[in-house]
């Protein structure tokens, strides 16, 4: 009966031809929306990883607990031994150590006394080792001035930070901060670079430095603030590493012991785990919204194709087809409708996705060109995954399906012998 | 007539010697038993922080309430580094960066060595009786000591603690316990006298706890190890040059 149907939409064109039309542009929408929407949520799990999260990141409990940014003495220790079991659990992950902190910044004149004093805030990563972190934070990009760090007691300033002071590369400061168990922490430093992130906040005021420096400066050799890990192939998922933070946990993480390390996934911090569920939600209302719309569209356009329908469903109902039947056929109609349309959306959606994907939307002319690199990426990006394909299977059945099941519901109130006298057969 | 007059005299003094010291009195009594022209002090400062407990030793040297240098002598992560006031200034020698960094501004609001107390809590120069009104308010025990307790309240802006209530020994007139307060009325530090010790002056607290009830941990122990007043300082040692010798 579907061929025989399938036929019947094929050779009567303004039977399936608005219906399709109408579908393939829905679903189209569908598919380029729920393309964009990933990409922007990766775009969004990317920053967010390579600064704040990573895919997941360990601390201690304590600074878990007390939500401790950069306290030293809440800092995680003997970390070789923790990061070798890492990579023998989670191959597919790199793991790095990184210290944030704050200390004073002190600006000697020539006499070696204080010219010029700041707080500052320092980010310290692994820059000098094969597996290092310049390309996580983009800092070849974001370099302005000078170079990288290229010893441990080498720094980066925030552009404005450095151009505020009136330093010059090559010039010494000195650190002044507290050292993990609450001493004094002193070292001096050489001004090797300067970068620009387009925050202001952190152009301003931050500094970066390898993290075996910060290591030595805070008296903490196989110590740091933070672990981080990122998936090799750079792709995230909600609950994506949900086993390995429970194996983790189970393993490492004592509720007794506040030093020990916990480990959490992305959307377990700052809140994240609001913002996934507002973005899913997003598809979701756009999808059923394309329902009911679409649903109202396909429902006028099947009481328009049931009035010009009218002989035949007469001559079906004389022939002696029982009203049921006749009703069900219909449904059987808008679903071979929302099918076709839906395959025809969907290809069609993906093209611009496609480009929207490897090429992108350049933003940056849009904020004011400023050369972005960590927590904004300048472009836009659609990203096409396995959802992107079957997105549009739900709304574009849906609601052909739904738009039959209304306009086809005449059909049981027409009176047999009426539709005879009403249709002239 | 002269007889009234007389005994009307009596009552009069009598009622003055009752009274007992004023809190004034007894803040300047306090304060000249434990300031001297000059002053070396050898103690140590016991820090309990989260992860350890480190006990830093230092010898001072201190003239008046205007001048002081203090030289750390242990442990090796905080040796040779100096410290030196002068009127309102103060500046830090740091050995490991061979560096004389001047403390002022927000840094003074900073703690000295990861200790309860900070660069501000060293620095009032004036005397108690300048800078606060006194205020006595009742008698109370603190430890088996009967103590006066006195509210002082500050008359200048640019004190680091708007309220102090302070409880002082009725006898030795020293400070067994002080609360200090910020202008909202918040609790900000508290010190306890655990113990004190008899000098050539009188007596002197020995053993005390700076505690920092903003902070975590267990608070900051002063011991003093020896105490001499009225030594000969040479001028040299305040001036700027010693810090790096």
């Amino acid at each position: 009966m579907i061929g025989f149907l399938s036929k019947g939409l094929l050779r009567d064109r303004s039977r399936s031809m608005f219906p399709i039309l109408v579908i393939t542009i829905g679903i189209a929408i569908v598919v380029l929306m729920e393309a964009y929407i990933a990409g922007a949520l990766g775009t969004m799990y990317r920053s967010t990883a390579k600064f704040t999260t990573g895919h997941v990141k360990i601390q201690t409990r304590a600074a878990v607990e007390e939500n401790a940014i950069g306290a030293a003495d809440l800092s995680l220790l003997e970390n070789q031994a923790l990061l070798a079991n890492l990579e023998k659990d989670a191959p597919d992950m790199n793991f790095h150590e990184r210290i944030y902190f704050g200390a004073l910044l002190d600006v000697p004149d020539s006499q070696g006394e204080t010219r010029f004093q700041s707080t500052s805030l320092i980010t310290a990563i692994d820059l000098l080792t094969e597996r290092n972190e310049i390309n996580n934070l983009n800092l070849k990009k974001s370099l302005q001035e000078g170079r990288l760090p290229e010893k441990a007691h080498e720094i980066l300033l925030g552009q404005i930070f450095k151009d505020n002071i009136g330093l010059e590369i090559g010039d010494p400061i000195t650190l002044i901060g507290g050292d993990i168990d609450g001493g004094m922490a002193v070292g001096n430093f050489t001004v090797v670079g300067t970068v620009r992130f387009g925050i202001i906040a952190f152009d301003r005021s931050s500094l970066i430095m390898d993290v075996t420096g910060a290591q030595e400066f805070l008296a903490m050799p196989d110590g740091a603030t933070e672990i981080y890990g990122f998936y090799k192939d750079d792709q995230y998922f909600y609950h994506r590493p949900a086993a390995l933070v429970d194996r983790f946990n189970a393993r490492y993480s004592d509720v007794t012991e506040e030093f020990s390390p916990q480990m959490r996934m992305l959307e377990q911090q700052n809140q994240l785990e609001d913002v996934m569920v507002i973005y899913t939600n997003i598809t979701g209302y756009i999808n059923g919204l394309f329902v009911v719309i679409m649903g109202i569209v396909l429902w006028n356009t099947g009481l328009m194709s049931g009035i010009r329908r009218y002989a035949e469903m007469g001559v079906r109902l004389a022939m002696g087809e029982t009203k049921r039947h006749v009703y069900y056929t219909l449904l059987i109609e808008a679903v071979l409708v929302g099918i076709v349309g839906t395959i025809i959306g969907t290809a069609l959606g993906l093209v611009p996705a496609y480009f929207l994907q490897e090429i992108g939307f350049d933003i940056s002319q849009m904020m004011g060109g400023a050369k972005m690199s960590i927590i904004f990426e300048d472009r836009i990006r659609a990203l096409i995954t396995e959802s992107t394909f079957t997105a549009g299977i739900i709304p574009g059945i849906l609601a052909p399906l739904f738009g039959a099941l209304i306009s086809g519901f005449g059909i049981f109130r027409r009176d047999t012998s009426r539709l005879f006298v009403e249709l002239e057969v | 007539m002269k007889k009234i007059s007389l005994l009307l005299g009596l009552l009069f003094l009598a009622g003055d010697l009752l009274a007992g010291p004023t809190a004034l009195e007894i803040i300047r009594k306090m304060d000249a038993l434990q300031n001297a022209d000059n002053q070396v002090i050898i103690s140590s400062m016991t820090i309990k922080g989260r992860r350890a407990t480190r006990t830093i030793e230092s010898k001072s040297w201190i003239q008046g309430t205007e001048k002081s240098f203090t030289e750390y002598l242990a442990p090796a992560r905080e040796k040779g580094t100096k410290m030196l006031k002068v009127g309102g200034k103060l500046w830090t020698y740091y050995p490991r960066a061979d560096r004389v960094v001047n403390i002022s501004g927000h840094m003074l609001r900073r703690s000295v060595l990861g200790s309860d107390m900070s660069y501000e809590d060293m620095m009032e120069r004036r005397s108690t009786e300048e800078t606060y009104n006194a205020v006595l308010e009742d008698e109370e025990e603190i430890g088996e000591r009967m103590c006066y307790r006195i509210l002082m309240t500050a008359k200048v802006d640019d004190v680091a603690y708007q309220k102090v209530k302070i409880w002082i020994d009725k006898t030795r007139f020293i400070a067994l316990k002080q609360e200090l307060y910020a202008a909202s009325g918040k609790l900000l530090k508290r010190l306890d006298t655990l113990a004190v010790m008899k000098t050539s002056k009188g007596w002197y607290p020995s053993h005390m706890r700076f505690k920092d009830v903003l902070k975590d941990g267990s608070g900051t122990e002063f011991r003093v190890k020896s105490i001499l007043f009225n030594q000969k300082i040479s001028k040299k040692r305040f001036q700027k040059g010693q810090l790096r010798r």
